[in-house]
């Protein structure tokens, strides 16, 4: 054809053979199974958006219009569109992890109705991944925002909002008491959700003058870098330069750790203890008190901020004194200073002042609807009614409460609260009820505590869904 | 506990390229016709707050109070230096940007400005979409985010 010159021509005639080759292999997965019903969605939308990158390939190959750009211009345009390609086998890429096999699949249910109680449109996909970190992931804006320039933005029109990626580590996948730590990631979802943002960034107060000291830390290093380098760069550091690299260390550094520090006070409201014994558990492996990045503000802020949560919310004496004892040691190194020598760290810690998390603790509590809010009185309640169950070796599927006549299926937050408190407080009853190969051995004891309650969610959610079934068969 | 957020910054990154690559042709057809469709007028007004929203970044430091839209405008001035590589004096670069910024608007309603100014806003956005394409291959290559360090300090 050679409209345009052989390289263009080559560059969407094999792009054109990379996108048929995805639409087959998304094809192809149809007999593939998954654990999370957001698989589904994502295999069709790759499915979909790669037939019409065909025909708009075919489109852009013979484009009338493209012959009024420069052939420098034209090159990049072709190559963006191009890109789409790569683009989507990332997107297909993501079900790399989510099959029936490598996740816990008795999880996936009851994940997704714990987040639709909260985002009721939501969908997720589970996956597990090399990594030992968790991480949520909602991807449909992405795909929107990504195709919201091209012709193909109709493409994205059936996507979920919001679509949820979570990874949790492959090695651990069963250990399901860890996996609270995903209430800190559905926390990003009503953070994005409700706009939290905007309650809280405006009432930050940016020390001007720390701004000052740190750009003439920034100027001063790169004095030195370039003195070292023999003068390649000029210096001064030219302003506009300096500018950039100041607002977007300021503005990022402080943004982050403001979403960060909500979503921990969000995963303490609707997940309760369960949250902040999982973080402690996972951070102790994998992170240093003071260390801050970027990204993320030192785990001993956020310690400080989760325990002053946890005593506004919950009577840990009533629960057990046990709990009560331990929050207090984690209140000791959450009240210490954080020993921090970076400079925009410091600027950082300066604007995120006692104040603003207060401030944060109050948005929180607004935002997040007493129903759907773990309270005390529940904490209470399921350590009375699903601990002994659960201390007995026996599956929590239903339980008895107060406001119901009839037995009633635990969610999520009950069932990993009354695990965790039983792991922490009680678990040496636990393990003098199972079989002593297992009971002596506190390893396998907790593998089994896991196991325990993987099954119980199991259970409970085929109540559940028994129970709703049976309801719509009512009318 | 998010990941570098790669998903999310190629995406943007194709985006503001795709955003980039439609404005110049636009220009384009707006030279050969001497008029502005509809459509494009509308893209347009998108270039206009595109720049206006790169200045509110360039000039949040002078005035460091928070937003929702603080980080968002903070990296499309960013965006900006990358694309004009700057080497002038801040005055030059705030009256350049303005000036891009009066010509988008021109345009945004339907008037025709003059060749050069025509052709200096083709060449901003000639030079930002080659930096978001260089950016996003390299984001392919490292298979990574915009999510470490900008800068480290150690003081």
């Amino acid at each position: 054809m050679e409209a345009y010159g052989v390289e263009i021509d080559i560059k969407l005639a094999t792009a054109r053979q990379r996108c048929q080759a995805l639409h087959a292999h998304a094809s192809k997965l149809e007999t593939q199974l998954y654990a999370s019903p957001g698989a589904r969605v994502v295999k069709e939308f790759v499915e979909r958006a790669s037939r019409q990158l065909l025909e708009f390939l075919d489109v852009e190959a013979t484009n009338p219009e493209l012959e009024l750009l420069e052939p420098r211009e034209r090159e990049i345009r072709i190559h963006r569109t191009c890109k789409l390609v790569p683009f989507l086998y990332q997107v297909l890429g993501i079900l790399g992890g989510a099959e029936i096999n490598l996740t816990p699949a008795e999880l996936v249910l009851p994940l997704r109705r714990s987040l639709r109680n909260i985002l009721p449109h939501a969908e997720i996909l589970l996956r597990s991944g090399p990594d030992l970190n968790y991480s949520i992931l909602e991807i449909a804006d992405d795909i929107r925002q990504f195709f919201s320039e091209t012709p193909l933005a109709p493409v994205t029109e059936n996507l979920p909002s919001p679509l949820y990626v979570m990874s949790i580590p492959l090695v651990e996948a069963n250990e399901v008491l860890l996996h609270a730590i995903l209430a800190h990631e559905a926390g990003h979802g009503i953070y994005d959700d409700k706009r939290l943002a905007d309650q809280i960034l405006p009432r930050i107060e940016v020390p001007k003058e720390q701004i000052a000291q740190l750009a003439r830390t920034i100027a001063s290093e790169q004095r030195e870098a370039t003195e070292q380098k023999n003068k390649t760069m000029t210096f001064p550091l030219q302003e506009i330069a300096l500018r950039d690299l100041l607002t977007q260390v300021v503005t990022g550094t402080i943004s982050s750790w403001v979403t960060e520090l909500t979503c921990d006070v969000l995963g303490v409201m609707i997940f309760g203890p369960a949250y902040f014994f999982a973080f402690i558990h996972l951070f102790s492996t994998l992170a240093m008190l003071d260390e801050a990045s970027q990204s993320h503000p030192p785990p001993r802020l956020r310690v400080g901020l989760m325990c002053s949560c946890l005593r506004h919310r919950f009577s840990l004496k009533e629960v057990d004194p046990r709990i009560d004892d331990l929050i207090g040691k984690w209140e000791v190194v959450g009240r210490e200073d954080v020993k921090q020598g970076r400079g925009e760290f410091s600027l950082a810690l300066n604007s995120v002042s006692p104040r603003i998390l207060i401030l944060i603790e109050e948005v929180v509590a607004a935002a997040v609807p007493e129903t759907l809010a773990y309270s005390s009185s529940q904490l209470v309640d399921d350590v009375n009614k699903i601990l002994p169950l659960l201390k007995e070796n026996v599956p929590a599927a239903e339980v008895v409460r107060h406001s119901h006549s009839g037995l009633e299926p635990p969610e999520m937050p009950h069932l990993l609260n009354a695990g965790w408190v039983l792991l922490l407080a009680r678990f040496q009853e636990f393990r003098e009820n199972l079989p002593a190969q297992i009971g002596t051995d506190a390893l396998a004891s907790q593998k089994q505590l896991n196991k325990l309650l993987l099954k119980s969610f199991e259970l409970a959610e085929i109540k559940r869904r028994w129970t709703e079934v049976a309801n719509q068969a009512k009318g | 506990m998010r990941p570098g957020g790669w998903f999310g910054t190629v995406s943007k990154s194709l985006r503001d390229g795709f955003f980039a690559d439609n404005v110049i042709l636009a220009l384009a057809r707006a030279k050969r016709d001497s008029a502005v469709s509809a459509k494009d007028r509308e893209l347009f007004g998108r270039a206009e707050k595109f720049l206006a929203d790169a200045i509110a970044g360039y000039q949040w430091i002078d005035e460091p109070r928070f937003t929702g839209d603080s980080a968002k405008h903070a990296s499309l001035f960013g965006q900006v230096v990358r694309a004009l590589k700057v080497t002038c004096a801040p005055a030059d670069f705030v009256a350049c940007l303005k000036e891009l910024q009066s010509t988008a608007h021109d345009l945004s309603t339907g008037e025709i400005p003059d060749a050069r100014k025509i052709s200096s806003l083709r060449e901003f956005f000639a030079s930002h979409s080659r930096a978001e394409m260089e950016y996003s291959d390299q984001l392919f290559e490292t298979a990574r985010g915009r999510g470490g360090p900008v800068w480290k300090l150690m003081v």
